[in-house]
């Protein structure tokens, strides 16, 4: 039935009331329905390819391109790395990450300040990243909106610099509850800054206790091999 | 500012279901721990609404304690 008036056939039929002059369909739809959906389809589309994906997001800043660099050059022997770039705008982080030896794609947001699960769909068509591929995913710098969309990938990765404030995670809980891992970095400069690294993991932990918190430095390689087991860990389960 | 994508997902998702009948009333259940500030979803939706089957309708938002982020209600118009 037409949900109007009963005028034909109708796909979607959920309880309607009456009134006098218009039709009240009652509904328990998720906003986010479509998003959600084309990201299962990601991520089906990437296991039958036996490939992962890993969300990495972060304030502007806290160094998720220098990180994606130095794990490029140090585990492109042993995995085929590709990388979805988001930014408003430039070139210049595929650029990079060109550079540093994976194929690379860059969405650029515009006015937007996320990626969604259907920018994502396009840009792993448009890679076409061979089979047991780690795509890594990174985000639009910020900390508020990117925690709302559902990409595809196997988890995300939330990264804090310890140039930001201890109290971020409490700042941004959402973000910091929808990561399993928090990436702790640019611990090389600690001995210059008044941070205090025990807080800041407390906040962590404090919103989301089944974080994993790694300490790392791209630029002194501290704490990586912590964060390539990681890797290894996810990407050997979906294989 | 995420509020205009998530309004434009309500819009398409509403527009879907109301299989061309004019959409008069659209009501949404926004939770407080959602992320999503239903001030700027009402501050959206107008413009969003704007040459669809949902133009003119008006938009109620029920504020609910938990991670709520659901089209609950939308009336439409009957055939003519």
């Amino acid at each position: 039935m037409c949900v109007t008036c009963g005028c034909g056939e109708s796909k979607l039929a959920p309880r309607m009331v009456a009134g006098r002059d218009a039709l009240t369909l009652h509904l328990e739809e998720k906003i986010l329905g479509k998003n959600d959906a084309i990201a299962q389809r990601n991520r089906d589309w990437l296991a039958a390819r036996r490939s992962t994906a890993l969300n990495l997001v972060s304030a502007p800043g806290a160094g998720k391109t220098t990180l994606l660099e130095r794990t490029i050059r140090d585990l492109k022997d042993e995995l085929a790395i590709s990388v979805v770039e988001g930014d408003q705008e430039t070139e210049n982080d595929a650029l990079r990450i060109r550079a540093a030896g994976a194929a690379a794609i860059q969405i650029n947001t515009g006015t937007g300040c996320h990626l969604d699960a259907e920018m994502v769909e396009r840009a792993l068509h448009a890679l076409a990243p061979p089979p047991r591929s780690l795509v890594l995913i990174e985000n639009v710098g910020n900390l508020v909106c990117p925690a709302l969309f559902d990409l595809g990938e196997r988890a995300k990765v939330v990264m804090f610099s310890v140039t930001e404030g201890e109290d971020k995670p409490l700042k941004y809980p959402h973000m910091f509850s929808a990561a399993s891992v928090m990436l702790l970095t640019k611990v090389d400069l600690i001995p210059h800054l008044r941070f205090d690294v025990e807080r800041a993991v407390a906040n962590a932990l404090q919103v989301n206790p089944a974080l994993t918190v790694l300490n790392v430095s791209a630029y002194s390689g501290e704490g990586m091999e912590r964060w390539y087991a990681w890797i290894r860990s996810e990407t050997s389960g979906g294989r | 500012m995420h509020e205009l994508a998530i309004t434009r997902s309500v819009v398409e998702a509403v527009a879907e279901r109301a299989e061309g009948s004019r959409v008069t009333r659209v009501r949404l259940q926004i939770g407080k721990q959602s992320a999503v500030m239903p001030e700027a979803i009402r501050f959206c939706f107008d413009l969003c609404a704007e040459d669809t089957l949902l133009a003119g309708a008006r938009l109620e938002i029920e504020e609910t304690s938990g991670q709520e982020l659901l089209i609950t209600e939308m009336e439409i118009e009957p055939c003519a």
